[in-house]
């Protein structure tokens, strides 16, 4: 019996083939009574994009999740796509080998669903995106046949890079089911010192970040309610024991006059899980969740200003990237502010609804104004999904 | 061969005339044949014109024309590609960058510079270095290829072990697509939202359009590098002191590995001092926070003489580490004094299989009779076997290329790739059935019907026909140097 699922506000029969192959028949079926399909992986970011409007079958990937083959000397891995987050680290940390991308719920969440997604944390700032990571993709076309892309070698060049497309794509251009990673080496140290910043030192512990003698993994800034000091400046480190206790005692002193109280150097019990722990605190299942982007250097701006302009919210920046996410009650409509948010955020700048009542999400307060390229996307939506089966409407502003 | 009829030719010229004058213009039969082949001499095809715009608005207004006309046409950086990437296979207009040559920006506290496609590669970080930054793909090539020649074919570089390739550093791109639309694609704000079409732009070899400007991203410099030099007797020895780096965990900044024959040609060159007897020698770069890279480097020293290697020695100096860098960046441009012709060739295989790789490749030598030197990524497992021949020979000519796919034939079969930062070119084409399934090239076809319907922009490049949308390649079956060539 099929399950039902929410579907950002729509309710829907779910299936979850077993093999690839049923995967695949899945696909053709639809191809033959044009339904939609929706990907579903660990659940854990199904408000990703604009809900979906056309009725359709959620289809979890959830279990094709083998290990293909670990060549752990070559420091690659190629799985399927259905596999946990938090069970491929484990399998990597065997090796002393780990993927280096900060996702929250990692035990929920799954491969396919991070790099549909795009989902990204902390240490982009040191390691990249999941994009970086990705070296060969297997997708299924609009048929249900499968199609490849990369390889199984860490550099390579033969062929279009499909795997830029699919990654942060919502699987609109198909679903992912085989992924080839390349991965690094476990640092042999860690470390994070939580800094609770003064009232007017936001602007410069973003600066003293970027040049600083230290070379943070991380730099995040964190808001939380009823702190006793408005913002919390975390930095990360990690690699060489001795490298990581330079650092630990040099950032205790370039950012020493800009704290108030105490720099706190975090347990090691904690340490580990602190980049996913950031990642989680912006990411819950309940309340509105907004995320911005703009240049590096007005992170600092904008963010006191999203804090400023919704009073007790949790607001998460990562000033190496330009990136801010922020969560709010239920009960405020932030829309009204992205508009002031967007022409703060400068150009290129964006702001954008994520988690929040199914009414709110236009496709204005989701993506914004189309931009120029958005015809590009569409014809390449086309070319590769002629008969819009999958995941219709939740990417771009589609009919 | 052309495909463009004289008459058209002549209409040509004046169209594209109007549009970059004649200081901006090569027509004469002379002046074009620099411009038949790359780096890659083995299959040659003259255009029909060259044009060097100065401008995005020229580019925009020299594809109109060629839509207008139905001429293909092709964009080419300094062609120092090895792949026959730029080389114009149904003839019609080559459009150079090398005169849009401007860095528009610098941004050192948002970490970026946009740039034009023309820029040297070498010249951004030329202009940033003394902040203490640089731009960190850096081919062998890097004082001559264009940084809109390192997005068409994703270039890599010794440093790329640690830093990443090209489509790493390239945060977005203004490119004309081949109505004649510019398009700006991604851009230094991280996360804009829709398709990540800068990544799928880079590595396409020229097949979506015109790349004008790209942003690129700029890297702090390390604060302390150790770079040493493995001495081996034999490159067995090598390449397992390379799997054995990498799997301890450690990530040098470069790795890499010269055989014996590439070595005399680059003492020859250089005066390095290299040991002529050895059987190869690994450059081993450590780059990072001074505190801890000694430890580092000790590690990397005991490995190396755990493997067998006869010695290891280090840069003491500055200029000693820039020497090191010389002879390896320079080492294809000292390979004439082995030979007066080379095929480079761009294979990539496991790491742990490159022990294999190596020992094929001298066995394929033998059997075709010809002298393969080797200098390469090795901590990529990214080969670059040089194969020598005398091009006015014939027979030489059809062994190097029977030897070549030979090699790459292995390289598949071990589970690699045909190329790793060269690009497939017209060179690879063969190949990409082999590497890929009918459905495979058929997705990929399809995202090349939505930048380039018409098929005029690079055509016959890097898919063996035209696309499932489109029509079938006209010069399919057509390799024009190669019939020279044979």
């Amino acid at each position: 019996m099929p399950d039902t699922i929410d579907l950002d506000g729509l309710s829907i029969d779910s299936i979850t083939p077993a093999t690839p192959d049923a995967l695949s028949e899945i696909v053709r079926v639809a191809h033959t009574t044009s339904k939609p399909l929706y990907w579903v992986g660990g659940g854990t970011s199904l408000d990703a994009g604009l809900p979906p409007r056309k009725a359709g079958t959620a289809v979890r990937i959830t279990l094709l999740d083998n290990v293909i083959d670990y060549p752990a000397r070559d420091m690659t891995i190629t799985v399927q796509s259905g596999i946990r987050i938090s069970t491929l680290q484990e399998i990597l940390a065997k090796e002393k080998q780990t993927l280096p991308l900060d996702i929250p719920w990692p035990d929920k969440a799954t491969l396919g669903g991070v790099l549909a997604c795009n989902t990204s944390g902390s240490r982009r700032l040191a390691h990249g995106t999941p994009r970086d990571f990705v070296i060969g993709l297997t997708v299924l076309n609009d048929q249900g046949r499968p199609t490849k892309s990369g390889g199984r070698v860490v550099k390579n060049v033969a062929g279009y890079d499909m795997a830029k497309l699919h990654v942060g794509a919502l699987g609109t251009l198909g679903p992912i089911v085989q992924v080839t990673l390349k991965v690094r080496p476990l640092p042999p140290a860690r470390a994070w010192l939580a800094m609770p910043l003064l009232g007017d030192a936001l602007e410069t512990a973003c600066d003293r970040a970027h040049g600083c003698q230290s070379r943070p993994v991380a730099f995040d800034l964190l808001a939380l309610p009823g702190g006793p000091v408005a913002w919390t400046a975390m930095i990360g480190f990690e690699g060489e024991p001795d490298a990581v206790a330079w650092q630990v005692s040099r950032a205790k002193t370039e950012f020493s006059n800009l704290v108030k109280g105490n720099i706190i150097e975090c347990q090691a019990s904690t340490v580990d899980a602190m980049a996913t722990k950031l990642a989680e605190r912006t990411d819950p299942a309940e309340g509105v969740v907004l995320a911005l982007g703009c240049l590096p250097s007005r992170t600092a701006a904008l963010a006191a200003r999203v804090l400023a302009d919704l009073p007790g919210a949790v607001v998460h920046a990562l000033p190496g990237s330009g990136l801010i996410k922020t969560v709010t009650s239920a009960l405020v409509d932030p829309r009204p502010l992205l508009a002031g948010w967007r022409q703060a955020a400068g150009p290129g700048g964006w702001a954008r609804l994520v988690r929040a009542p199914r009414a709110w999400k236009t496709a204005d307060a989701t993506w914004g104004t189309p931009r120029p390229e958005s015809t590009l996307s569409s014809a390449i939506q086309r070319e590769l999904d002629p008969k819009g089966l999958f995941n219709p409407g939740r990417l771009l502003h589609q009919p | 061969m052309t495909t463009t009829a004289p008459a058209n030719t002549q209409q040509l010229i004046e169209q594209l005339l109007a549009i970059v004058g004649q200081d901006g213009m090569i027509s004469s039969q002379a002046e074009l044949l620099v411009y038949e082949c790359d780096a890659y001499t083995l299959e040659k095809n003259k255009p029909d014109v060259v044009v060097f715009p100065t401008s995005t608005e020229h580019v925009v207004e020299i594809v109109k024309v060629c839509q207008k006309l139905g001429v293909p046409f092709l964009p080419r950086g300094s062609g120092t590609s090895l792949a026959g990437g730029c080389l114009p296979v149904g003839g019609g207009v080559i459009i150079s960058l090398a005169r849009m040559k401007r860095i528009h920006e610098v941004n050192i506290r948002d970490r970026y510079a946009l740039v034009e496609a023309g820029v040297i590669n070498v010249w951004l970080t030329n202009r940033v270095k003394n902040d203490g930054w640089h731009y960190a793909p850096d081919p062998s090539s890097q004082g001559a290829c264009t940084i809109g020649g390192n997005v068409a074919t994703n270039s890599g570089g010794p440093h790329t072990l640690k830093y990443g390739v090209t489509v790493n550093h390239i945060l977005g791109v203004e490119i004309v697509l081949p109505d004649g639309t510019v398009q700006t694609l991604g851009g230094p704000v991280e996360d804009g939202p829709g398709l990540d079409l800068t990544g799928v732009v880079v590595g396409s070899e020229g097949t979506f359009g015109v790349v004008t400007k790209a942003w690129v991203r700029l890297v702090r410099n390390p604060e302390s590098v150790r770079t040493l030099l493995g001495v081996f007797e034999t490159v067995d020895d090598a390449t397992a002191t390379i799997s054995e780096i990498i799997g301890t965990g450690i990530v040098p900044a470069a790795l890499e590995l010269l055989d014996s024959l590439i070595l005399k040609a680059v003492e020859e060159a250089f005066h390095f001092g290299f040991p002529l007897d050895a059987g190869a020698v690994l450059i081993m770069e450590v780059d990072g926070l001074e505190a801890g890279l000694e430890n580092e480097a000790e590690r990397i020293e005991k490995l190396a003489l755990a493997n067998g290697a006869r010695e290891v020695r280090r840069a003491r100096t500055e200029a000693d580490r820039l020497l090191l860098w010389k002879c390896r960046k320079q080492a294809f441009g000292a390979v004439g004094r082995l030979a007066p012709s080379y095929c480079t060739q761009d294979g990539v295989v496991p790491r742990t299989a490159l022990p294999t790789m190596l020992r094929s490749i001298k066995a394929i030598g033998t059997k075709y009779d010809l002298q393969i030197a080797n200098v390469f990524h090795a901590g990529d497992g990214n080969l670059h076997p040089i194969l020598l021949f005398d091009e006015r020979d014939s027979d030489q000519q059809r062994r190097v290329m029977e030897a070549s796919h030979e090699i790459l034939e292995e390289c598949l079969r071990l589970g690699g790739s045909v190329t790793g930062e060269h690009g497939i070119g017209v060179e690879k084409i063969d190949f990409m059935p082999k590497l890929f399934t009918p459905d495979d090239l058929e997705a990929m076809g399809r995202v090349r019907q939505a930048f380039n319907p018409t098929g005029l922009c690079s055509p016959d490049k890097m898919l063996p026909t035209a696309g499932a949308c489109a029509e079938p390649s006209r010069h399919k079956h057509i390799k024009p140097g190669r019939r020279a060539a044979l």
